[in-house]
C-alpha cells in the first residue's frame, strides 16, 4: 500500500514539473520558445534560473497584400512579417536553429542583434532552400532586439521584409502592465507607384534612393486592432525593420508614461514622452495607462508616411467614458472655451 | 591662334591618357582582383583541387551552380555576375567568363570563396555545402570559362 502511495506521489510530481514550466519540455532544464505572430507577445517568463530555449524559426518566400489591391512577394520569417516574437531570459542559453523552405529562390540567414558573437550568428546560419543551420548562444544583455536577414545582398532581404524582435527580460522580470503588443515598422520599395494596384515587384532603385512606396507596421501578420480597457496599463515592444526610415513613433491622443528608448532595459527609462525615435535595426518599449476610452492612432509621425503611404494601427479602447480627463464640449456650449 | 589650338588638343590628349585609360584600367582590375584577403591568399592559393573533370562532377557542379546553391542568383544563369540582384553589388559578382579572371585567380583562391564568403558581399558556404559539392562548383566554374572562351580551352589542352 505504501508503495503504491510512493509510486502515485512520484507520478504526479513527475506531472506537476512537466505542467510547470512553460513550453514543452526538451530535456531537465530545457524548453520551447513560444512564438507568437504579431501583434501578440509570449507571456512573461516566470522562471528565476536560466534555462537552455531552443529557437526554431523557417524563412519563407510568401505572397500577400500589402495594401488594398496590391500583392507582394515578401520574403519572411515563419511566413509573416515581422517574423515571430521571440522572448528569453537573460542568462538563458538559447539553441536558434533555422529552416529555409524547400520552396525558397534564395538563401537566407538571420543576425540577431541580442547575440555577441561573429556576425550576430549570420555566419553560421546561411541556409540553402531545404537546408536547416543553427548555433548556440548565450544571452548576456537584456533588452529588445531586432532580428533580420544577413544574406547578400541584404538590404535587399531586408526590404522585403525580413525582420522581427526579440527580448531578452532581465532576471528580473519587466514591471507588470495589463496588456503587451508587438509592433514593427517597415519601408517598402515597389516598381509601381503607391496605390498602383496588382502584383508589385521590388524596386532596387527607390530603395537605394530611399524613396519608399509603403511605409507599414506589421505588414504581414495577424490583421485587427490592438485593444484594451480603460484603466489598463499597455505596453508595446515597437521595432524598425527599416531598412532605411528612422521612425518618429507616436500615438495619436497619448503620452508614453515611460519609454525604454532604443530598448535599452535597465537603463533609466524616459518619462512622459510624445514621440520616440526608433532606428532601423533598432527597438524601443514604451508604456502607458489608457484612461479614455477611443480610437487611439498609432503612426510614424513623419505624418507623409502615415496618411499617404500607410504607417499606421489602430489601439481601440473600451470601457466607461472619463469626463475628468477628457470630455467633448457641444458644439457652442458655453464651457466651449472659444 | 594656332597655340592655343594646339594647347588645347594637348591638354586633351593628355586627359585621355592619363585620366580616361587609366579609369578604363582601374575597371578591369576591379574585375580580376583577389577577394580571398591578403592573409589567408597563401594557404587559399595552397589548395590543391582534388575534383575530377569528368563529366559527372562538372554536370553535379552545374546543379548545384543552378538549383540548391542558388549561385545563379546573383551570377545569373550563364555566370556572367549580371542577375537582377547583382545590380545592387559593388563591386559586382564575379564574371566567370572573363579570360583574365579565370587565368589569375586560382582554384584554391575560388574554393575558399565559396567556403568562407568575402568582404564583398559572396555568402559562406562552408556549412551548407559538402567540401566535394564545393569542389565541384569550383569545377563548373572553370568549365563556364572553358565554353566562353575557346582559346583557353585550346591553352589548357596544350
Amino acid at each position: 500500500m505504501r508503495i503504491r502511495k510512493a509510486i502515485s506521489a512520484a507520478l504526479a510530481m513527475t506531472a506537476l514539473m512537466f505542467l510547470a514550466v512553460p513550453g514543452n519540455i526538451m530535456a531537465a532544464g530545457e524548453e520551447k520558445a513560444v512564438l507568437t505572430t504579431a501583434p501578440q507577445v509570449p507571456p512573461a517568463i516566470k522562471r528565476t534560473t536560466p534555462a537552455k530555449v531552443l529557437v526554431e524559426l523557417e524563412t519563407t518566400e510568401v505572397k500577400g497584400k500589402l495594401a488594398d489591391g496590391v500583392e507582394y512577394e515578401f520574403w519572411t520569417f515563419n511566413g509573416t512579417v515581422p517574423g515571430p516574437f521571440i522572448r528569453v531570459r537573460a542568462g538563458d542559453t538559447v539553441e536558434f536553429n533555422l529552416k529555409n523552405s524547400a520552396a525558397s529562390k534564395n538563401i537566407h540567414s538571420i543576425d540577431l542583434h541580442s547575440v555577441t558573437g561573429p556576425g550576430g550568428g549570420a555566419k553560421a546560419t546561411q541556409t540553402i532552400p531545404g537546408g536547416k543551420t543553427g548555433f548556440l548562444w548565450k544571452a548576456l544583455n537584456p533588452g529588445i532586439y531586432i532580428y533580420h536577414c544577413a544574406t547578400s545582398h541584404i538590404p535587399t532581404h531586408i526590404a522585403n521584409g525580413m525582420y522581427g524582435l526579440i527580448l531578452v527580460e532581465p532576471e528580473k522580470g519587466l514591471p507588470k502592465v495589463d496588456k503587451e503588443y508587438y509592433v514593427v515598422q517597415g519601408d517598402f520599395y515597389t516598381v509601381g507607384g503607391t496605390g498602383d494596384k496588382g502584383m508589385q515587384a521590388f524596386s532596387l532603385d527607390k530603395a537605394k534612393a530611399e524613396q519608399p512606396t509603403y511605409v507599414k507596421f506589421n505588414a504581414l501578420s495577424t490583421p485587427g486592432n490592438l485593444k484594451a480597457n480603460v484603466g489598463e496599463k499597455v505596453r508595446l515592444y515597437v521595432g524598425n525593420g527599416g531598412p532605411n526610415l528612422t521612425s518618429a513613433f507616436h500615438v495619436i491622443g497619448e503620452i508614453f508614461d515611460v519609454v525604454y528608448q532604443q530598448g535599452a532595459v535597465g537603463s533609466e527609462p524616459a518619462k512622459n514622452v510624445q514621440t520616440t525615435l526608433i532606428p532601423p535595426g533598432g527597438a524601443a518599449i514604451v508604456e502607458f495607462k489608457v484612461d479614455v476610452p477611443g480610437a487611439y492612432i498609432l503612426v510614424d509621425h513623419a505624418i507623409f508616411r502615415a496618411i499617404d503611404k500607410g504607417a499606421v494601427g489602430i489601439l481601440e479602447v473600451t470601457g466607461n467614458e472619463n469626463p475628468q480627463v477628457f470630455k467633448p464640449l457641444k458644439e457652442g456650449g458655453k464651457d466651449a472655451g472659444h | 591662334m594656332g597655340s592655343w589650338r594646339v594647347s588645347v588638343i594637348l591638354a586633351l590628349s593628355t586627359c585621355l591618357f592619363y585620366g580616361f585609360i587609366p579609369l578604363a584600367g582601374a575597371a578591369e582590375e576591379t574585375d580580376v582582383k583577389p577577394r580571398v584577403p591578403s592573409n589567408k591568399m597563401e594557404l587559399a592559393k595552397g589548395m590543391a583541387n582534388p575534383g575530377s573533370l569528368d563529366k559527372g562532377f562538372i554536370a553535379a557542379g552545374k546543379e548545384i551552380f543552378s538549383g540548391k546553391g542558388r549561385c545563379v542568383m546573383c551570377h545569373g544563369e550563364t555566370g556572367k555576375g549580371d542577375s537582377p540582384m547583382a545590380a545592387a553589388f559593388n563591386p559586382k559578382p564575379r564574371d566567370f567568363t572573363n579570360l583574365q579572371w579565370q587565368k589569375v585567380r586560382t582554384d584554391g583562391e575560388i574554393f575558399w570563396a565559396i567556403s568562407e564568403g568575402t568582404e564583398y558581399g559572396m555568402i559562406p558556404f562552408g556549412g551548407s555545402l559538402s567540401e566535394k559539392e564545393r569542389w565541384q562548383l569550383v569545377n563548373y566554374i572553370r568549365e563556364i570559362g572553358r565554353l566562353s572562351n575557346p582559346t583557353l580551352a585550346k591553352e589548357q589542352n596544350n
